[in-house]
C-alpha cells in the first residue's frame, strides 16, 4: 500500500519569518535540528503534537504549514 | 548527526569489536578444553559474565571516542544530547528488531536442544543470537535514521 503524501512549507515559512534556521525551530519545539531537517525533507512525519508547536512557532493554522494528499484509490 | 544516531554508529563498532572478543576468549578456552564436564557450563558462565562487563566498558568507550571524534569533526561547540520524538520512535523500531533476532535465537536453541544438541553449543547459539540482536537494533536505528520512515 502507497503512503499518504504529507508535504510541508516549513523551508518556505522559515524564510519567510526572517530566514530561521533549523536550529532556532528546533529550539523552539524541543527537538533535534536533525528532525527538523527530515520532516522538511518528508523523512518523517511528525506528532500531531509537534505538527501543532511548529504551526504556532510561525503563528499559521496547521492546514498551512502541513498538507494531506491521500492516496488516489 | 544527532547524538541518538552517533549512538547506533558506536553500538555497530562496539559489537563488532565484541565479537572479535568474545570469539577469541570463547574459542582459546574451549579448544583448551576448559568447558568440558560437568562444570565446564558453570564456567562458560562465568567467562561470559566477565565478557559481558568487559563488553559494557568497551561500549561506553566507543560511545566516547565516536563523540569527540564527531565533535572535533563537525566543529560542535556545544554537545547536544536531547532525544526527542523521532530518536523514541526509530529507537522502537530497533526494539522490534532486537526482540525478533532474540526470539528466534531462543526458539532455535529449544529446537536445538529438542535434536539433542550439547548444552554447550545451546549456549553459545544464545549468545550470539543476543549478540546478533544487539546489532540488529544498531543496524535498523542507523538505517531509518539515513532513509527515514
Amino acid at each position: 500500500m502507497a503512503r499518504p503524501k504529507i508535504t510541508n512549507q516549513i523551508r518556505r515559512l522559515r524564510f519567510d519569518a526572517d530566514e530561521m534556521t533549523q536550529k532556532d525551530l528546533a529550539e523552539a519545539v524541543g527537538v533535534t535540528r536533525q528532525t527538523i531537517m527530515a520532516i522538511e525533507n518528508a523523512k518523517y512525519f511528525p506528532s500531531l503534537e509537534l505538527a501543532f508547536q511548529i504551526a504556532l512557532v510561525f503563528q499559521k493554522p496547521l492546514d498551512q504549514v502541513f498538507q494531506f494528499e491521500p492516496n488516489p484509490a | 548527526m544527532s547524538f541518538e544516531e552517533r549512538n547506533a554508529v558506536s553500538g555497530i563498532f562496539a559489537c563488532f569489536v565484541m565479537w572479535a572478543i568474545m570469539l577469541s576468549v570463547l574459542l582459546q578456552k574451549t579448544a583448551a578444553g576448559l568447558f568440558e564436564g560437568a562444570a565446564g557450563p558453570m564456567l562458560w558462565a562465568r567467562t561470559v559474565l566477565w565478557l559481558i562487563l568487559i563488553g559494557i566498558a568497551v561500549a561506553i568507550v566507543i560511545t566516547i571516542l565516536i563523540n569527540i571524534a564527531y565533535a572535533i569533526l563537525s566543529g560542535e561547540k556545544k554537545p547536544n544530547f536531547l532525544q526527542d520524538e523521532r530518536d523514541t520512535m526509530i529507537g522502537l523500531r530497533g526494539t522490534q528488531a532486537t526482540l525478533l533476532v532474540l526470539s528466534a535465537g531462543i526458539v532455535g536453541a529449544i529446537v536445538m536442544l529438542a535434536f539433542g544438541a550439547a548444552i554447550l553449543t545451546v549456549l553459545n547459539f544464545i549468545l550470539a543470537s543476543c549478540a546478533l540482536s544487539s546489532f540488529a537494533s544498531d543496524l535498523t536505528r542507523l538505517i531509518l535514521y539515513r532513509r527515514g520512515f
